[in-house]
């Protein structure tokens, strides 16, 4: 392919780069220049993880041809500062706590620096409108606007608005500067994406476009007479166990048959560019034959319909029975029954999901974000059919997980193709991929009947859980049995009859996310509280205050709480503050 | 390859040359943040070059000509410029406001005025101010060059009369607000960043020397329709109508009425219909506010 020579000004230094005619600005930065400081977390010019500075001015480099940069200046998180002389908005993003994962870091910086270089004491709002182009996932936004805040103010040469007091000696009691600060600030933390090594491969995969097929045949063949793609495998490939599944091993690295959400992995490619990879794909033919899917949890409960898995559609059913159901209700005055939907919810972390493995004497080595690293290195040394010593997993910067990166995503593919090839192979998922193939909060059908005493003590719930696990188990199991546990908040009640499914779907996966099942149960249990109180003539704190567990209460589970129970003293609290507060309030 | 060459161009008079001689197979580029996303998700096209229109001088930039009579925007000029430029605030300010609502600040500093009125998407955060200030646009092929007004160029959505592989637009042009005028823009959306309206309604107003009667109105909203819409029943109610919260409350219902908004991912075609009333009543009490003419309910 025909590339040209351009020249351009990266941190204050003048670079030749050799590039294609659709180079974007971000690849000739990360793997030309070798400036991994600038993050792709979307490729769509969309989360700002790419910002960089073009002659002053930040820009998405994700969708912005290199060409366009020839004879211009760009300022990356690289030139910024640096480990010994930290630009004080690196400092001031360590001091306040304004770094988390730090995938979004670089680019809020600079888009921070461009602010601040225009605009040298810029009001709050005009912060919030500087930085949003720049999605962030875990920090939020209110310590990155006060560490802007407080850069201003030092290159202004003023006193900080709001000093912290610097850790002087020991750290129990005091805030601390996070150990991985300075590299994140500075664009030199190593996330899996950021390692590249010689002769390295990359990865696709093809995935199921149907929620439910037969995979009657994959014909690769074209695929086989392209010289720069070194593999094309599938389910026959894999030297050991094509099962995983951090519960119940139902799910396959590389479907066998059936395809059973859209997603489903069917074929891997390893390339040597990206690009190649990608194109490769399109030369896979699969013939479907397409059954019939389920999507609706209550619809796959009822007998005749389609079966995801040969043992049925229900993964799990978790009771909890405590005291006497029929007799709770019988003596209660108030009655009421409610019934609730929760939407699916996407994790969203700005990195996508990555992986890079390598052999490295006879071990299989793979670097990738992820939140467990432990149950990878034992599906990987089983899908490999190899010792577990013989396989290392290196935690990479990670870039965000929130439960989603608990999960298998990039790391086995990477493995499998190193594996088979002997070269790096490195696997990163786009944006698209990662939304629709990784596992995401359980959607959930929430069935509720709680019975009061006309004092507003509540002696009776009954309450159905259906949770929508999707296509394979994942943490469906353990996400249902939470949820059943936490179904009644932190209120106490004698008689309880609590049924969670999960229940398999022809929809994406539904697996670990923050508050693992708890969350979807809180509207629920509190809308009915605030209804049984206005039965009662009750206020909302009154009736949580007659209803709290309290020190000698049993849980759903008849645990017997000894100490350690806070809702009633975060309920004072709030009432202190003036919870609850009126709609007024919070405009 | 997303596309098989791209070229910066470095005049007008070189990218109609280019756009002839390659007959069809060249597109014009400017900021690229939609057409580049729109390219990396299609197959890929080695035979397409694209002329990038982004850096010839001539075409950027925001001047006062003709002695004041027009505004003339480059159309290469980038959505911030506008937003910070003191002529379009001060002359233009809806422009000026749907320029600094776009997309998010990296996607301002690259984007291009010209690239969001040819997109003819028919809630550009440009091209609903643009109309309501009623502006013309130049176009220029190797034919000629012909001076359309906005309401001419949007066949559907996303379809200008522009051909992007034969013509170029390069500038555009409005009449100043003058003293007696101001524009404003209403934007409904779900997040004050990086999404689409639900609804946007520019409006501009003129008043008679003596600030009692509306002299001449002009809304314009998306999405209402498939191309970007004007009231132009409402627009001829109101003008010459004395100023009063009743005629407002008037036009504003009278708009929803004419509104035809569709349902879709940001908003219901029902509760679009009821802001249009809303954000036309906003508009025009903004813009009599920033005349200093104070209205009572």
């Amino acid at each position: 392919m025909n590339k040209r020579r351009i020249q351009l000004t990266v941190n204050d230094l003048i670079r030749e780069a050799w590039i294609s005619e659709d180079t974007m600005l971000l690849d000739l930065i990360r793997d030309q220049l070798g400036l991994t400081g600038a993050k792709r977390g979307c490729g769509k010019g969309e989360c700002g993880a790419c910002t960089v500075l073009v002659d002053g001015l930040p820009i998405m480099s994700c969708i912005y041809p290199a060409i366009k940069v020839e004879g211009r200046s760009i300022l990356t998180i690289e030139g910024l500062g640096d480990q010994k002389r930290l630009h004080p908005l690196q400092k001031k993003f360590i001091e306040r706590g304004a770094v988390q994962c730090g995938f979004c870091t670089p680019g809020l910086i600079l888009s921070s620096k461009a602010l601040l270089d225009k605009n040298p004491q810029p009001s709050e709002y005009e912060i919030r409108l500087a930085i949003s182009g720049n999605l962030c996932r875990c920090t939020g936004y209110t310590k990155v606007v006060e560490a802007i805040e407080a850069s201003a103010d030092e290159l202004m040469g003023k006193m900080a608005s709001i000093e912290r007091q610097e850790p002087t000696t020991g750290s129990i009691g005091r805030s601390v500067i996070r150990v991985d600060g300075i590299p994140k600030v500075t664009g030199k933390a190593i996330f899996a994406d950021d390692i590249y090594m010689p002769n390295m491969l990359f990865t696709s995969v093809l995935r199921s476009p149907h929620p439910c097929a037969h995979i009657v045949s994959i014909d690769y063949s074209e695929v086989k007479k392209l010289p720069e793609v070194r593999a094309i495998l599938t389910a026959k490939d894999i030297p050991g166990s094509n099962r995983y599944g951090v519960i119940v091993k139902d799910q396959q690295y590389l479907a066998e048959e059936r395809v059973r959400f859209v997603g489903d992995p069917i074929a891997v490619v390893a390339a040597e560019t990206k690009e190649l990879a990608r194109k490769a794909l399109k030369k896979i033919h699969v013939d479907y034959k397409i059954l019939p899917a389920v999507f609706d949890p209550e619809e796959a409960m009822e007998p005749g319909a389609p079966q995801v898995h040969q043992n049925g559609n229900i993964l799990h059913h978790r009771k909890i029975r405590k005291g006497n159901i029929e007799d709770g209700f019988d003596k209660a005055d108030i009655i009421i029954e409610k019934s609730f939907r929760s939407q699916t919810a996407e994790h969203a972390y700005i990195e996508p999901e990555a992986a890079i493995a390598y052999m490295d004497h006879g071990q299989m080595v793979v670097h990738c974000c992820t939140q467990a690293p432990h149950y990878t290195r034992s599906e990987i040394a089983g899908m490999l059919r190899s010792p577990i010593s013989k396989v290392r997993i290196i935690q990479a910067t990670t870039g965000g997980g929130f439960g989603g990166k608990a999960d298998l995503s990039a790391q086995p593919y990477a493995a499998l193709c190193s594996y088979i090839t002997g070269q790096p192979v490195k696997y990163v998922l786009t944006r698209e991929e990662s939304i629709f193939s990784t596992t995401k909060r359980h959607a959930f059908n929430l069935y509720y009947k709680f019975g009061a005493t006309k004092e507003g003590k509540l002696i009776a719930a009954r309450v159905v859980i259906i949770g929508n696990t999707g296509a394979y188990a994942s943490f469906g199991p353990a996400v249902l049995t939470r949820s059943a546990t936490m179904a009644l908040g932190p209120y106490d009640c004698p008689n309880v009859h609590i049924d969670a499914y999960a229940i398999y779907t022809n929809y994406p996966i539904g697996g670990a996310m923050r508050g693992f099942g708890a969350p979807q149960m809180a509207p629920c249990h509190e809308a009915i509280m605030d209804e049984i109180g206005r039965k009662c003539g009750l206020s909302p704190i009154e009736i949580r205050r007659r209803n709290m567990l309290h020190p000698g209460s049993a849980t759903v589970t008849n645990q017997i709480l000894e100490h350690g129970i806070g809702a009633l003293k975060t309920l004072e609290e709030a009432v202190r503050l003036g919870w609850p507060f009126s709609y007024e309030g919070f405009v | 390859m997303y596309w098989g060459k791209y070229k910066v161009m470095k005049s007008i008079e070189e990218t109609l040359e280019c756009l002839e001689s390659l007959h069809g197979k060249a597109r014009v580029i400017a900021g690229g943040t939609d057409l580049v996303v729109q390219l990396l998700e299609k197959e890929p096209e080695n035979g397409l070059t694209l002329l990038d229109i982004s850096s010839i001088p001539k075409i950027r930039g925001i001047e006062v000509v003709e002695e004041g009579k027009w505004i003339q925007v480059g159309a290469a000029t980038t959505m911030a410029e506008l937003a910070d430029s003191r002529i379009i605030n001060n002359y233009g300010r809806a422009l000026a406001l749907g320029a600094s609502w776009m997309g998010a600040p990296q996607i301002r500093n690259v984007a291009t005025i010209g690239g969001n009125v040819v997109n003819a998407q028919p809630a550009a955060d440009g091209t609903i101010p643009l109309l309501a200030l009623e502006a013309e646009a130049k176009i220029v092929s190797i034919q000629g060059e012909k001076w359309k007004t906005l309401e001419e160029l949007f066949l559907d959505i996303g379809q200008s009369i522009v051909n992007p592989t034969k013509e170029m637009v390069t500038q555009f042009r409005f009449r100043p607000t003058g003293e007696r005028g101001n524009s404003s823009l209403q934007r409904l959306a779900k997040r004050k960043a990086f999404t689409l309206p639900t609804l946007l309604v520019a409006v501009r107003v003129a008043l008679d020397k003596r600030k009692r009667f509306f002299e001449q109105v002009r809304i314009a909203a998306g999405p209402v329709a498939r191309t970007p819409w004007r009231a132009r029943d409402v627009e001829d109610s109101l003008s010459g109508t004395q100023v009063t919260y009743t005629a407002i409350k008037k036009a504003a219902t009278q708009a929803k009425l004419a509104a035809h908004p569709r349902d879709s991912l940001r908003g219901g075609a029902e509760y679009r219909r009821d802001m249009v009333e809303i954000l036309v009543k906003r508009g025009l009490m903004e813009c009599l506010n920033l005349l200093g003419v104070s209205i009572h309910e």
